[in-house]
């Protein structure tokens, strides 16, 4: 019986770490499709941010997750929200997500894991590192995806295959390497 | 002492006591070569965040003393770890 809560337990850490494998995939999906043109085209509004901007705001905001909850991982640089490109925000995104994946790996690990606490803010209280910290780092991705989504349609960039393919998560599942598959 | 809306966990304030520990924790980082500028900035609560709790304490006026008691809090976390990196950045001998 313990053997079998175990492997049940292991088999959902996996699959959250698979999750948050497809939750890289799903960002560079949209990079893939999305045209130059609108990289940095202004919003409408005022104080909107551009996609570039939103982009680096992903990254810069996993630098800061690792930065506080896992000081031992190497941070990636950080990414100039005026001036970085759509290659190096696509780099830069791939090597903080595989950070941030040796992070929640570390925080699923257990007792005598270096990531014991989720800071998802210096100043905001600390959550014990866990389950939760996976769904508040997966939704705040999945917050600012819609919103690049929704302003790219704004700008006049139609998104159709970014639009579905990140709900297409067998296939997003394959594009990752994983041999897997949602469960 | 002002009544705490139901709400606020014993334990958020029971954390509030212990702003060595706090500051303890960040000068860690420092020690590992983060900018004691940048860690400043993770420790103080954003001004965008202040404005709001400003507002909030303003619909509802239980929150007003527990919102005081937490930018008190970051305040003496911030105090705590300036007087240990230094007023020159450099971190200071501790015993």
């Amino acid at each position: 019986m313990a053997l079998q809560s175990e492997r049940a337990l292991r088999e959902l850490r996996n699959t959250l770490l698979e999750t948050y494998a497809i939750n890289d995939r799903m960002n560079q999906l949209i990079l893939e499709h999305l045209d130059p043109r609108a990289w940095r085209a202004k919003p409408p509004g005022r104080n909107a941010r551009t996609i570039a901007a939103i982009f680096a705001h992903i990254h810069n905001i996993r630098r800061k997750w690792l930065r506080l909850s896992a000081p031992h991982l190497k941070l990636p640089a950080e990414l100039d929200r005026t001036r970085c490109t759509q290659q190096q925000a696509s780099a830069a995104l791939a090597e903080s997500a595989e950070r941030c994946s040796a992070m929640l790996a570390e925080a699923f690990a257990g007792p005598g894991s270096r990531v014991k606490q989720f800071r998802r803010d210096g100043w905001a209280r600390p959550w014990p590192a866990g389950a939760a910290m996976f769904a508040y780092m997966f939704s705040h991705e999945a917050h600012h995806r819609g919103q690049i989504l929704m302003l790219a349609r704004q700008l006049g960039y139609r998104m159709h295959e970014a639009m579905y393919g990140i709900w297409q998560w067998e296939k997003l599942w394959k594009q990752a390497g994983l041999t897997s598959r949602p469960r | 002492m002002a009544t705490l809306p139901q709400f606020v966990p014993v334990d958020l304030l029971q954390d509030l006591e212990y702003p060595q520990r706090e500051a303890a924790f960040f000068y860690g980082l420092f020690l590992r070569g983060h900018s004691a500028d940048k860690l400043r900035q993770d420790i103080e609560v954003p001004s965008a965040v202040l404005a709001k709790w400003h507002r909030e304490a303003e619909r509802d006026p239980q929150l007003k003393d527990i919102f005081e008691r937490m930018v008190d809090y970051r305040r003496h976390v911030l105090a705590i770890f300036d007087a240990l990196v230094g007023s020159d950045g450099q971190p200071q001998r501790v015993q």
